[in-house]
């Protein structure tokens, strides 16, 4: 793979064109630029030359031999042709071997339609064959793993499967066994395959060896609608591509080469086995069809959200506006979430909104880095943030960078993740320490003596001195954190860190924050935070917002979602709307949560799957999600991309207009928008920083937002870690991908991955405890308790309990109080 | 002048041949329905889903007819055969076959298209009926294949298959 | 559970040293080697073992084993006969030849005999056309090969 930052090119002739590309570039993807498809099985942008199956053999003039297009990097004046009578004979000689075998049971392959082997053929293949012996016969349609399916017969071993195995996922869990005749596609003993990825085999593959397990025999290609949109999972936002057949949803495929063109600047053509097989939710039995009241009384959706817009207006009105709050998810579109911030703004004048229950402020102190400038990145610090669990394709755009484009990885983590492999130098250190070392690290970027750290933090001062220097010593350097898992003063830290990195001579610098959820960087940008309105302006900033969004607005500080449950349960809060959250699942604290929701005079819920919180709602809005909404997202590197609606619900309104019916409620005059874009066409004029943002302009590729200013970073110095007391050990919740939630419920094809609850103990404290892999335990904190199974291992340093979100039913989050301050557990067997 | 005549009555002659001719031949046309007309044996008529000789469905579901058909009359969703329900003996079969007769206006390409010689157009051509959605041919109306001309028409003027 | 014996470990020490740490994965053969001298054949567990001291995944270790015909990998008797199929030895009729073994011994080619003392198999050329047919019992070669030969051959190892 030539570095993108190449600049020399050579001029060379293909097919009587003329053609200048990069030096080092491929004849067949020098021909693509020239509009000449030259085909290849083994051949892919994203896995580089190889050249073993043949298929694109080309004539190069002064060459004795037909030359493989895919592995010749061209040269100045190279004469290639591609159409000459020797090369065709050569392609259709090697398509004729390559059919030797192959069953061709194109009418019940699920690849026949968009299979490579038969558009080749078609084009380049002989009519006939001139083999007259029984074809070999092998397995078919064998279980790869539970959601690929291998077809011996059918495969053509151009290790396309197997080379992605080992260059783009890094496992090198796929492998071609035996030799020859007899070599086949096969995993480490046949173990299942079951990487975080494995579902990519399934795009690349060129023929209908490996196919899609849920969608075997579901349609046929040419029935499929197929919608361009986005991964409502995690924080990047894949371009995928959904196939619908009459309004059914049918699969999820990775918009890449083989469909369209690849989104580099977003997921490099990849997507995980969440973003594709974990779609059950859209057609779930558990999902919210219908609005209805808390007796259960089916409601119209315009019925429904008239009373909720009137009832919580009665409520300001009867109590004032800190009276009702609205508490919404990373995982609601942009249009959705300024729209309800707009409601409680403007027409019930609280700034009692949020969405997330650790501590964030929009807008970063350096440039907000786009996902592809890790690539360009001379350096890239991984702070508390495991991508592989939480932010999967990011995980693979780093292993790509430091595999291929000598990127210099440094982890900074409590716990061990997979990206230590990749990792030129990873620190760990103790659970709760993040503050304390973040702080250590800026002295030391000051060049200021570092303070002894082991008994605290479990890290030498020379390693943050090494960690230092190498940042020093790197001239882009990009800072790739997870807020949600700073505990404490450490979201100032790192804030600080990043400023301090910025401001080194002769440095760029940036910032990736990676929170959980699909749009969390949407949700700050649109103002789902109880001190910042949309686009980061901060409350202090009262004439901007005053011109913006009139002299009413509210600029009293509202309460965060913590605040609000907290209000609630002291009675102060009478009015919520929880919108696509679960708070008694997943908020800090768990039951105590319930506790408080119920003790809310009136509690709006609007989500689209029915959850432990929407049992206690007065009022539940059905929301179509994902799949059926129109909206915009912005991802991870601050990219607005489009997420268009695969599926069609005509029977209830989409949620941006359920939300401007409430707005119009309240308030007649207010705008009612045409389309989805209508409202984005309203960010736009509203929300500092989309100001570029449009239906045009975010068309294919996405567009990034300029990030919102920072507030003034606050002040130094970290508090000592608390102490533990009677040997307690400090918790740390990871996350774990496929947990077993609301979205990947037990019929999920993924189900395989659940895992049952574990607690991961340092081998220290598990001797001190006497606890062996595989006891029994209880986690207690208080009166909460979680089972779980230990597993002894170095996942986390002394002194701390790690334990994975793995289920709702774990109840992990009863275990947690106020999540600033430092959760301690007893391990009991 | 004489020559002109001769002419005449020679033209009459040969007309008034033909007259003779076609009156002691048999009338073209037939007394249907008393009397059914024998098609051709590549006539497209109604369409029908072929078995094999274990009686085995040929059809795999492949939905090349659907694609192939120039009025998209034909719908076509498959499933697994598994060892418990074998339908047919390859590795799919369509557990779902309609064509809406109605649409279709019978130019054989289903059948062209069918890698599987499953689907075949024959010589039955009494298709009306009073009830549109009798057009809709599902798998059961599709898979029995009746003789040609068994159809008969009842008291109501439908037309059903004889027995 | 598989584990390198002693020797085996000061073997690997001496094959480690050859090629430089961040290549290490270039033992892989030497150390497939090692696992068989020690145990006869390479086992699962063997090839996970080997997967973590090279920082290989096992399936890669088992990919590479694979593609050797002397790398085994199911145990194997004392003495493995390794029968050419290839052009020249198929010419002077070595498949015959073969099943005439197989019934001698009274196996299937690929099995191993009851005691343990012969497993037979089949290989791609032996590189002894000149001399064929041609079988291979454990490291000697067997040329020009009839079947009074063979049997003359076996006996004598019985």
């Amino acid at each position: 793979m030539p570095k993108k930052t190449q600049t020399e090119t050579v001029t060379l002739t293909i097919d009587g064109k003329t053609v200048t590309v990069p030096k080092g570039t491929v004849a067949v993807d020098a021909a693509k630029t020239v509009g000449i498809d030259i085909p290849v099985f083994c051949y892919h942008e994203k896995l580089g030359p190889f050249g073993c199956c043949r298929m694109c053999l080309v004539e190069v003039e002064k060459m004795p031999k037909l030359a493989t297009a895919c592995t010749q990097a061209v040269g100045q004046d190279m004469v290639i042709k591609t159409d000459s009578p020797k090369a065709v004979k050569g392609r259709q000689g090697v398509l004729e071997f390559t059919l030797l075998n192959h069953p061709l049971d194109c009418p019940v392959c699920d690849k026949g339609g968009e299979c490579p082997l038969q558009d080749n053929t078609f084009e380049h293949g002989p009519d006939l064959t001139r083999t007259e012996f029984t074809r070999y016969n092998r397995d078919k349609a064998v279980p790869l793993s539970p959601v690929v399916t291998i077809d011996r017969e059918r495969c053509i071993a151009c290790q396309r499967c197997t080379r992605y195995s080992d260059i783009v996922e890094q496992e090198t869990a796929l492998v071609m066994v035996n030799r020859g005749f007899q070599n086949r596609v096969q995993t480490f003993q046949d173990r299942p395959y079951d990487t975080r990825f494995s579902g990519n085999v399934v795009d690349i593959c060129p023929v209908g060896a490996l196919t899609n397990t849920t969608y075997r025999f579901k349609s046929r290609i040419w029935d499929l609608d197929n919608a361009e949109t986005l991964c409502a999972h995690c924080g990047v936002n894949c371009n995928i591509v959904v196939g619908v057949r009459s309004n059914e949803f049918m699969r999820v495929q990775a918009k890449s080469g083989e469909n369209s063109q690849a989104n580099d600047a977003v997921d490099d053509g990849w997507i995980c086995d969440k973003g594709r097989f974990g779609y059950g939710f859209v057609e779930s039995s558990n999902r919210v069809l219908k609005c209805r009241n808390g007796k259960g009384d089916t409601l119209e959706a315009n019925d429904a959200l008239g009373q909720a817009a009137t009832q919580l207006k009665k409520i300001t009105d009867e109590h004032g506006p800190q009276s009702v709050g609205f508490i919404g998810s990373p995982y609601g579109t942009n249009e959705e979430l300024y729209l309800y911030q707009k409601l409680f703004r403007q027409q019930l004048g609280t700034n009692n909104i949020d969405f997330k229950t650790y501590r964030q402020t929009p807008g970063l102190p350096v440039e907000h880095y786009d996902v592809g400038d890790i690539e360009t990145s001379d350096m890239v610090l991984l702070i508390a943030s495991d991508p592989t669990e939480e932010a999967p394709v990011l995980d693979l755009r780093i292993k790509k960078s430091v595999s291929f484009f000598d990127v210099k990885l440094a982890v900074l983590n409590d716990q061990k993740t997979d990206m230590d492999k990749p990792a030129a130098s990873s620190l760990r250190y103790n659970v709760g320490s993040e503050a304390e070392v973040l702080s250590a690290l800026i002295e030391a970027l000051n060049d200021k003596p570092v303070r002894g750290l082991e008994k605290t933090a479990g890290i030498a001062p020379k390693q943050i001195k090494d960690l230092a220097a190498t940042i020093q010593g790197s001239g882009k350097v990009c800072v790739i954190y997870n807020p949600a898992a700073l505990t404490g003063s450490a979201s100032d830290r790192i804030l600080e860190l990043l400023q301090t990195i910025g401001g080194l001579p002769d440095k760029q610098c940036g910032a990736i924050p990676v929170a959980p959820g699909t749009n969390a960087v949407g949700a700050l940008d649109m103002g789902a935070h109880p001190n910042f309105y949309p686009g980061g302006l901060a409350l202090s900033d009262s004439e901007k917002i005053k011109t913006l969004w009139g002299d009413e607005a509210p600029l009293q500080p509202g309460l965060s979602a913590l605040e609000m449950i907290q209000k609630a349960a002291s009675g102060e809060l009478k009015g919520l709307v929880v919108f696509r959250a679960n708070p008694v699942v997943d908020f800090p604290g768990g039951p105590t949560v319930a506790e408080a929701l119920k003790k809310l005079d009136y509690l709006v819920v609007h989500d689209m799957l029915e959850t432990e919180t929407t049992q206690l709602a007065n009022l539940v809005l059905a929301s179509n999600g994902p799949g059926y909404d129109d909206g915009t997202t912005t991802n991870i590197g601050g990219r607005v991309q489009f997420r268009k609606r695969s599926l069609v619900r005509e029977d209830h309104p989409p949620d941006w207009v359920l939300i401007s019916r409430m707005i119009r409620a309240l308030d007649p005059e207010a705008p009612s928008y045409k389309n989805s874009f209508g409202v984005t066409d309203e960010i736009s004029q509203k929300v500092p920083g989309y100001e570029a943002i449009n239906k045009n302009a975010i068309k294919g590729m996405g567009m990034p937002r300029k990030g919102s200013a920072c507030s003034e970073v606050q002040g130094n110095g970290a508090p000592a870690a608390e102490k533990s007391e009677n040997g307690a050990l400090r918790l740390r919740v990871a996350n774990y991908l496929f947990a077993h939630d609301k979205i990947l419920d037990a019929s999920s094809p993924l189900s395989h991955h659940f895992k049952s609850s574990t607690v991961y103990l340092n081998a220290e404290d598990a001797k001190a405890l006497g606890i062996e892999t595989g006891d029994e335990v209880k986690v207690v904190s208080g009166d909460a308790e979680v089972s779980a199974e230990a597993e002894v291992s170095d996942r986390c340093n002394p002194g701390a309990a790690l334990v994975p979100r793995v289920s709702d039913e774990q109840g992990l989050m009863a275990l947690v109080g106020d999540p600033d301050a430092a959760v301690w557990v007893q391990i009991k067997k | 002048m004489i020559s002109q005549a001769f002419e005449g009555i020679k033209n009459l002659l040969v007309g008034l041949g033909v007259t003779f001719k076609n009156m002691l031949s048999q009338p073209a046309t037939q007394c249907y329905p008393e009397v059914k007309r024998e098609m051709p044996a590549r006539y497209r008529g109604r369409h029908f889903l072929t078995r094999d000789e274990q009686g085995f469905e040929n059809c795999v579901g492949c939905e090349l007819c659907a694609i192939n058909c120039p009025v998209s009359c034909i719908h076509v969703e498959a499933a697994e055969n598994t060892e418990e329900n074998r339908v047919s003996l390859g590795e799919r079969y369509a557990s779902r076959y309609e064509i809406n007769l109605l649409r279709c206006i019978y130019c054989g390409y289903c059948e062209e298209a069918c890698p599987e010689d499953a689907i075949i157009l024959r010589e039955h051509y009494e298709l009306a009926d009073y009830d549109r959605d009798v057009y809709v041919a599902d798998k059961e109306a599709l898979l029995v294949y009746p003789k040609p001309n068994e159809f008969r028409v009842n008291f109501l003027g439908n037309t059903t298959l004889k027995n | 559970m598989f584990a390198f014996s002693e020797t085996s470990e000061k073997e690997i020490e001496k094959q480690l040293v050859k090629y430089p740490p961040e290549r290490k994965k270039s033992a892989i053969l030497a150390l497939l080697r090692i696992a068989q001298q020690q145990n006869g054949y390479v086992s699962a567990e063997a090839m996970e073992e080997i997967g973590r001291r090279l920082d290989l995944s096992p399936a890669y270790v088992e990919s590479v084993c694979s593609f050797y015909t002397m790398y085994y990998t199911r145990p194997v008797g004392k003495y493995v006969i390794m029968f050419c199929i290839n052009v020249s030895c198929h010419l002077l009729d070595c498949d015959n030849l073969l099943e005439h073994t197989a019934k001698k011994l009274n196996i299937q080619v690929g099995e191993t005999t009851a005691d343990k003392m012969f497993t037979l198999l089949r290989e791609e050329c032996l590189a002894e056309c000149s001399r064929a047919p041609v079988m291979r019992i454990n490291n000697d070669y067997h040329v020009n090969l009839t079947p009074q030969k063979i049997d003359q051959i076996l006996d004598s190892l019985k």
